[in-house]
């Protein structure tokens, strides 16, 4: 019998970067990284394992911009393109190297890598990765639970109800169009929480959600269990508090795993590395990036780096789950002893971690379910509404605000470089309810001047935009984006005020801008209110 | 002997050219700080053939919604933030009812108030020219609101009320749960094993402090 239980939660999300007025665009290719390095690996990982009937659970939440960009046909499409780029870079890569053997083991590894991840999403889903999701899904081993519409940091938009409501209304409603059912708890963005957020939640029939430690630790009573264990708000909905060491093991490149020197170097890749005439026509418009061929694993913290050896950095991989295991053997027994049921350790990470910084992540994660499955008995592995199931009866508390973002609180998302954005967003979200309240029954073109306003506010919203402004690299883009979506919010504020359409406009607009096709405006209704059916 | 000299200095200007070019063209080996999905930095971003106007920065956002507003918003447990902004209208009415003395731009301040069990207050001079501000209250968990006004000798007038915040913790709750105990020794043993808070555990941060 099992001392403890363990949920595992991969969070994964890009912010909505379709681009259908240029063929190339620097910020698609989050995603396409995103789907090469992430997405699919961990994907391909998960379907072998359900394949071998390996027992494990794991917790993952697609973020609704993330899920619309995957069923987007143009966005697939170009994704396409891109891969079948990365194929013929990686088959020239094979033989650029032909005699360089200690980089030609590794180029073929990834020519191999990108035709097979080409077989998974076109060959055998018909580009639409959806579908792997969904028999995951089925496959009673994976929890999918999404987040907020466009990841909208709640604390900082939500000084009304309205907004908070909208942003998880559609999030939902996304993810039951998809999947064909609502997912039982949601993933606040960046862990952002405020007390009396989850009476929203409650409404939408959501019955859990995460927060970073402190959201737990320094709830309003003090919690009996820890993080060990979830604590109910009033609302009676359940919030998760993230375990400390396998956090610090995982995400710390100190102490954490993925700075093995074994590892594959994150920085070093052909795309800067490489003579720019040979690789040039494998670049956007020329410029230099990363082109995700790397060749050197970490070596040390100098600048020397040695050539990548795959086959040493899988069987760290392999040991580093090993340890990882071992750890969680030794941390339940030891909680185990201290409390009256068995210990819950959440161990929440951004998916993208896992095979876009942390290359061998997925194989991590691979030895990790394996190993978890076959060599240890002090452990079982469970999702939140298995625990919840298990466990019914928990302590009440209200958590305390906070969030998972540098320092705990609100500041990466409300400080010099991005706090202009609220006068804007709380401005637009007050003409938005307004707006609505005003128009219940509209119909023709102020109803889809009202829906694509909502798409354009929620758009601006996005958590994303104030979190680059912040981290100091691509500003310039994130400022574009927040301001173009307020202007064109605002001109169709007025629009629907003066009750006069510019209609190709308006159709450019609900093109390019396409998120969420089924938007009801009225979810931003001052009398709207969630329904849990 | 001046032909000599002038075929060296050639040769080293051609050799110091084609040095350059080459370097410029090498490959760039330095790890550059990236965040999460590698992106490059702005200065790198060319003019691409793009459809104009994606690429463009729109203009700028209004200064100002003509209202007459103060929101007050959370940081973190010590700091608050607020932004406002006076209506013109309402700033003529100001001057007329209360004379050009009183109603001076540089008059006007953030009266923050506590709203604890000794409800007290303190004033931020802000003046006319700042359109908000970042407020160090050093209190978790307790509630704030604001007024933006003017403060002219004893007197405040006032121009607009904030909504209400409340400061979160920063340390665990001392009202335990009747129903919820856990023997005092073995509290302490749970939160030893737990350990220090770290506050910043997510990727890209993690990576660019330590890495």
């Amino acid at each position: 019998m099992e001392k403890g239980l363990v949920c595992l939660v991969l969070h994964a999300h890009l912010p909505y970067v379709r681009h259908p007025e240029g063929e190339e665009y620097l910020e698609e290719r989050w995603l396409y990284e995103g789907i090469t390095e992430t997405y699919v690996p961990i994907l391909q990982m998960l379907e072998k394992l359900v394949g071998e009937d390996i027992n494990f659970r794991i917790t993952i939440s697609l973020s609704p911009p993330l899920i619309s960009m995957l069923r987007d046909e143009l966005v697939m499409k170009k994704y396409k393109h891109h891969l079948e780029s990365l194929i013929e870079l990686a088959a020239l890569e094979v033989e650029r190297t032909r005699n360089m053997p200690e980089f030609n083991y590794t180029a073929r590894l990834y020519e191999q890598r990108y035709r097979s991840i080409y077989r998974t999403v076109f060959d055998e889903n018909g580009g639409n990765l959806l579908n792997n999701f969904r028999k995951l899904l089925s496959s009673g081993r994976a929890e999918l639970i999404t987040s907020c519409a466009t990841h909208g940091y709640l604390p900082l938009i939500g000084t009304q109800d309205e907004i908070v409501r909208a942003q998880v209304a559609v999030g939902i409603e996304l993810f039951r169009q998809v999947f064909g059912q609502k997912p039982r708890g949601i993933w606040l963005p960046e862990c952002g929480y405020k007390p009396g957020h989850d009476y929203i939640l409650r409404e939408f029939g959501l019955r859990y959600f995460f927060t970073d430690t402190h959201g737990v630790m320094y709830a309003s009573r003090r919690p009996k269990y820890g993080v060990y264990a979830p604590i109910y708000c009033p609302s009676g909905v359940a919030a998760f508090g993230r375990d400390t060491e396998t956090s610090k093991q995982v995400w710390s490149s100190r102490e954490g795993y993925p700075g093995d020197p074994d590892y594959r170097e994150f920085y070093r890749d052909i795309g800067y590395d490489l003579d720019y005439e040979y690789i040039k026509g494998f670049l956007p418009h020329g410029i230099r990036v990363d082109t995700g061929l790397k060749y050197y694993r970490i070596t040390g913290k100098t600048e020397h780096k040695e050539p990548y050896q795959p086959d040493w950095a899988d069987e760290k991989a392999a040991l580093h789950a090993g340890n990882f295991m071992f750890n969680r053997q030794h941390q339940l027994e030891y909680l185990a002893e201290l409390m009256d049921r068995k210990p819950l350790i959440v161990a929440p990470y951004d998916a993208e971690l896992f095979g876009h910084w942390w290359f061998e992540g997925p194989d991590f994660l691979n030895y990790f379910f394996r190993k978890s499955a076959y060599d240890q008995n002090s452990y079982r592995l469970v999702t939140p509404s298995e625990y919840l199931e298990m466990y019914p009866v928990n302590q009440v508390s209200v958590p305390n605000a906070s969030s998972w973002g540098h320092k705990g609180y609100n500041e990466v998302w409300l400080e010099k470089s991005n706090e202009w954005i609220y006068r804007h967003l709380h401005k637009a979200g007050e003409r938005m309810i307004n707006m609505v309240n005003e128009n219940r029954g509209a119909h023709g073109l102020k109803a889809r001047a009202l829906n694509q306003a909502a798409r354009e506010l929620l758009l601006a919203q996005s958590s994303d935009w104030a979190f680059i402004m912040k981290s100091g690299t691509m500003v310039d883009y994130a400022i574009r984006r927040t301001k173009s979506h307020l202007h064109n919010f605002t001109r169709l504020f007025y629009a629907v005020c003066e009750d006069r359409y510019d209609e190709p406009w308006l159709h450019q607009l609900e093109s390019d801008n396409n998120i969420f096709p089924e938007m009801n405006y009225q979810v931003f209704g001052s009398e709207y209110r969630g329904t849990v059916a | 002997m001046t032909v000599v000299i002038f075929t060296t200095i050639l040769i080293v200007a051609a050799v110091l050219t084609a040095v350059l070019i080459l370097r410029a063209n090498q490959s760039r080996k330095d790890p550059i700080p990236r965040r999460m999905f590698a992106m490059e930095t702005s200065e790198e971003l060319r003019p691409s053939e793009q459809r104009q106007g994606t690429h463009m920065m729109p203009p700028e956002l209004p200064d100002s919604y003509n209202d007459t507003r103060l929101v007050l918003m959370v940081r973190d447990p010590e700091w608050l933030f607020a932004y406002w902004e006076i209506n013109d209208g309402h700033w003529e009415n100001l001057v007329r009812q209360h004379g050009e003395a009183a109603a001076r731009r540089d008059n006007i301040t953030l009266r923050v108030f506590e709203m604890s069990d000794q409800m007290g207050y303190f004033d931020i001079n802000v003046g006319g020219l700042a359109r908000d501000w970042h407020i160090r209250v050093g209190k978790s968990q307790t509630p704030f609101y604001c007024q933006l006004g003017l403060k002219y000798y004893q007197d405040f007038i006032p121009l607009a009320v904030s909504n209400t915040v409340v400061t979160p913790r920063d340390s665990l709750s001392s009202l335990y749960d009747e129903e919820w105990m856990l023997v005092t020794d073995h509290e302490q043993k749970l939160l030893k094993r737990l350990g220090e808070f770290p506050l910043d555990l997510t990727s890209p941060f993690m990576f660019r402090k330590e890495g």
